[in-house]
């Protein structure tokens, strides 16, 4: 952050009566709010994109037998969102799962840079680098594998939807 | 009772409901017509709140609403009053058909869930689709995600079902069906909206028509009252009143050609063997358009057939003939010009003996048939095979003598013009070459001689023709190119070779035996029976080798019948028709006596006709005729229909009775009709 920034910041705080300032707040907490920042984008448009694959047609139907807006949403609606929204939502977490070693920027040391900061005193970049891409490969698996199942479960007897 | 009062709808500046008032008591069944963008989806839409109107009300029972005030909890109390079925199905993806059924009961309307399940069972039997409970939409047919559509409409009880379209998406053959069950639906009393471009619908089932034009209902009525003449409102756009047909123009379907109704018909549909009694064929553009049980208002129809109670039938096939096969005892003297100028004769004749359809099993047809089907000459529709593929010493090798020389370039060897019927070939290579050429011209099927005939000098009876390989390369170029091979053959050697090679239809096959039988029934072949040797419409025996193939083949005749009765082996009808005219005219129908006998009456006739129409899917794409059904009477199946006096399911022979086709009609075109002749 840029110092005016940051004595903006303080001033305002302290305007408001408040004890908190900069220095208080953990880095983390910023790398985990400029992430998921940079991620609600990401993902609004996945669900963006979920939701117009949804005929007018399946809302219609469930009016018309007598479903209220909330039953239609969470009967109809969100299954077949879910079906669609799934594969990219998947996808998505992965890039930000990678994504993550960005936060360097913020002095939060992650997976690739903990890994790195061993590597500077050992002088063994290319372990390094391995386990760190190791460490990434697991994660991404989990989270396929999560994704696929969920994906399964939700498809269950059904052909994917064109 | 349904009201609805002064309802206005405008979508932006667009005014597509200018204030229509309908009043619709319980348990009737109201039509509304009108042409497209007349607004009366927008009406159906707007009563079941899936459009909000800018104005009017609406009375469901007990219940009055007046739409631009309707509150959120209005609106569901009327939407679960009302059931809708849409154009599109629209039904729940994620859900099985049990499930959609279930889903408005359980959710909406709370019934308890054992319950709800016992009801969508008992509706989605109704629709005919017990079978279909755990599958998914997009596990089934257009036509039965609509009957699921309507089982979960029906199965809510409301007090009045919206159908918005129902059978518009549909495939033709799937909208019979789908009327049907609506009809059904209508007798069961339930009230019913329904907004169509079925005319046939509207004037069997509707209690009420109404006429929508440009926003508003132009005019009200019983169906009987529309059809005949508008009445009411002067001042509407409505011509002036004398026929249906300027009414039609009225509703944007000009150019439709508006039909021939045959009413008063007991029909035999080619496959079953009750009639439907005193029904009504509706035909429209070349097509049976429905089947209707009862009567039918004429009014409409530019023609009007009273079959008075007589047997409808489809009109006959014929699935071995040979139009162009020389129509001479003596084919050979014949000059390729002379044959095809012959064959015009005998293609007209053979209509109008009733057979509407036939199946050429090798000859020049070509042209015959170009010309047939484009409407300069008249005669049947011809499934051509063009040239036979025969291999040299074979059946089809006609050299009247051994001083003969086989001609290898022009005559034999291709199933262009010079190609009098035969393609003489040997090896893979070859008749890869012959099927191919066939199939250039357009052979719907391919003709091959796989075993000894009687017709031929030089190869007996017992011979087999053609390798397995050249089978192979024969049956596999046809299913290259979409179709199936028929083969002439006799004996079990030939036949079992056949049968490996995938050849579908087995011709004559007089000679089988028991194990023959067997693998013919379990490859599903079918089996020309015909004809039986001693018509004398085949050539006459000119030699005496002919004579005495043609004794060993009548001896085998009585076994084959009983085989194939035994084992139940599909039949066709065949006559073998070539040669003399006369000889054929005398024969051709008269073959039903024989067929009857052997056979029985009942399979006698289904091997001519719903038989029939099975062998053209076997054709598929290489169909000719790909727009309508052939051999069959029902929705969708091309106008070819006989009108016989008395009934042929229980006697055939009264086929073999010309006088007793009283009508032949090919593609809704009358060839003969005699319905009205004293006798």
């Amino acid at each position: 952050m840029l110092p005016s920034q940051i004595t903006q910041f303080n001033t305002f705080a302290e305007a408001l009566g408040l004890g908190i300032r900069v220095k208080d707040v953990s880095t983390v907490y910023i790398a985990i709010f400029a992430l998921s920042f940079f991620s609600t984008t990401m993902i609004s448009e996945n669900i963006r994109g979920a939701l117009l694959s949804i005929s007018k047609g399946q809302y219609e139907a469930a009016y018309s037998v007598g479903l209220t807006n909330g039953q239609t949403f969470r009967r109809i609606i969100f299954p077949q969102l879910m079906l669609v929204l799934l594969p990219g939502l998947t996808g998505t977490v992965i890039g930000m799962t990678k994504a993550t070693s960005l936060v360097i920027l913020l002095g939060v040391v992650d997976i690739l840079n903990g890994a790195l900061k061993f590597a500077n005193t050992a002088y063994c970049f290319f372990e390094a680098y391995l386990a760190a891409a190791l460490v990434y490969w697991a994660f991404s698996l989990v989270i396929q594998f999560i994704g696929t199942m969920a994906e399964k479960r939700l498809a269950r007897g059904r052909r994917r939807l064109a | 009772m349904i009201e609805i009062t002064n309802v206005h709808k405008a979508f932006g500046k667009q005014e597509v409901l200018k204030g229509v008032s309908l009043r619709i008591e319980t348990g009737e069944v109201v039509v509304i017509l009108g042409a497209s963008g007349s607004g009366k989806t927008t009406l159906l839409r707007c009563i079941n709140f899936l459009e909000k109107a800018d104005q009017g009300t609406l009375t469901i029972g007990e219940t009055t609403v007046e739409f631009s005030k309707a509150k959120k909890k209005d609106i569901l109390e009327m939407r679960r009053k009302t059931a809708f079925v849409f154009q599109n199905y629209n039904l729940f993806e994620n859900k099985t058909a049990l499930e959609n059924v279930t889903e408005g009961l359980v959710i909406a309307r709370k019934v308890p869930k054992a319950d709800a399940l016992k009801k969508a069972k008992e509706a989605l039997d109704k629709v005919g689709l017990s079978n279909r409970y755990a599958y998914y939409p997009s596990q089934l047919s257009g036509g039965q995600q609509q009957r699921v559509a309507i089982a979960r409409a029906v199965v809510l009880n409301p007090e009045v079902i919206l159908f918005d379209e129902p059978t518009s998406a549909l495939d033709p053959e799937l909208i019979g069906e789908t009327l049907k069950l609506l009809k059904q639906v209508a007798r069961e009393g339930i009230t019913m909206i329904v907004v169509t471009h079925e005319m046939s619908f509207a004037s069997d089932v509707a209690n009420k028509v109404i006429f929508m034009d440009d926003g508003v209902a132009v005019e009200e009525g019983k169906p009987s009252e529309i059809f005949s003449r508008p009445q009411g409102r002067e001042n509407a756009a409505i011509p002036a009143p004398h026929s249906a047909g300027i009414r039609v123009l009225h509703l944007g379907l000009e150019n439709s050609n508006m039909g021939i109704l045959i009413k008063n018909s007991n029909v035999f549909d080619g496959k079953n063997a009750a009639l439907r009694k005193n029904a009504s064929i509706v035909i429209e553009n070349h097509l049976i358009r429905e089947i209707i049980d009862g009567e039918c208002s004429g009014e409409r129809f530019e023609t009007v057939i009273d079959a008075a109670n007589k047997t409808v039938i489809p009109g006959l096939t014929d699935a071995h003939v040979h139009l162009s096969g020389g129509n001479d005892d003596n084919r050979a003297s014949m000059r390729v010009d002379e044959k095809a100028v012959r064959s015009v004769r005998f293609a007209r004749d053979m209509l109008l003996r009733g057979f509407t359809t036939v199946r050429d099993a090798g000859g020049l047809v070509y042209g015959l048939k170009k010309n047939i089907d484009d409407g300069y000459l008249e005669g049947p529709r011809i499934f051509p095979s063009h040239s036979f593929i025969t291999q040299t010493c074979g059946h089809g090798d006609i050299r009247a003598s051994h001083a003969e020389e086989r001609v290898t370039a022009g005559l034999y060897t291709s199933a262009s013009l010079f190609a009098q019927k035969a393609s003489l070939s040997d090896g893979v290579s070859e008749v890869l070459k012959s099927v191919r050429e066939n199939l250039f011209l357009g052979a719907s099927q391919i003709k091959m001689m796989a075993g000894g005939g009687i017709s031929s000098n030089y190869d007996p009876i017992e011979t087999v023709q053609f390798t397995l390989e050249e089978m192979n390369a024969i049956v596999n170029a046809a299913a290259d190119y979409g179709t199936y091979v028929m083969a002439h053959l006799y004996t079990p050697k030939s036949m079992q070779r056949a049968a490996k090679a995938g050849v579908r239809s087995f011709e004559h096959a007089t000679l089988m035996d028991e194990e023959t039988a067997r693998i013919i029934a379990d490859h599903g072949i079918w089996v020309m029976p015909g004809p039986q040797f001693g018509r004398a419409h085949k050539v006459p025996a000119s030699s005496s080798a002919m004579t005495k193939k043609g004794e060993l083949v009548r001896r085998g005749e009585a076994q084959a019948t009983e085989l194939i009765e035994k084992y139940r082996l599909p039949i066709l009808f065949g006559t073998d028709a070539l040669g003399n005219p006369q000889r054929v005219d005398e024969i051709q129908l008269d073959d039903f006596r024989l067929f009857k006998k052997r056979f029985g009456s009942l399979k006698g006739l289904i091997a001519a006709t719903g038989h029939f129409y099975e062998l053209t899917r076997l054709t598929t794409y290489q169909n000719p005729y790909l727009e309508g059904k052939i051999g069959v009477l029902e929705a969708g199946a091309f106008a070819d229909l006989l009108i016989v006096d008395g009934n042929p399911v229980e006697d055939l022979d009264v086929l073999a009775d010309r006088s007793r086709i009283q009508l032949i009609m090919k593609d809704a075109v009358i060839y003969k009709n005699t319905l009205s002749a004293k006798p």
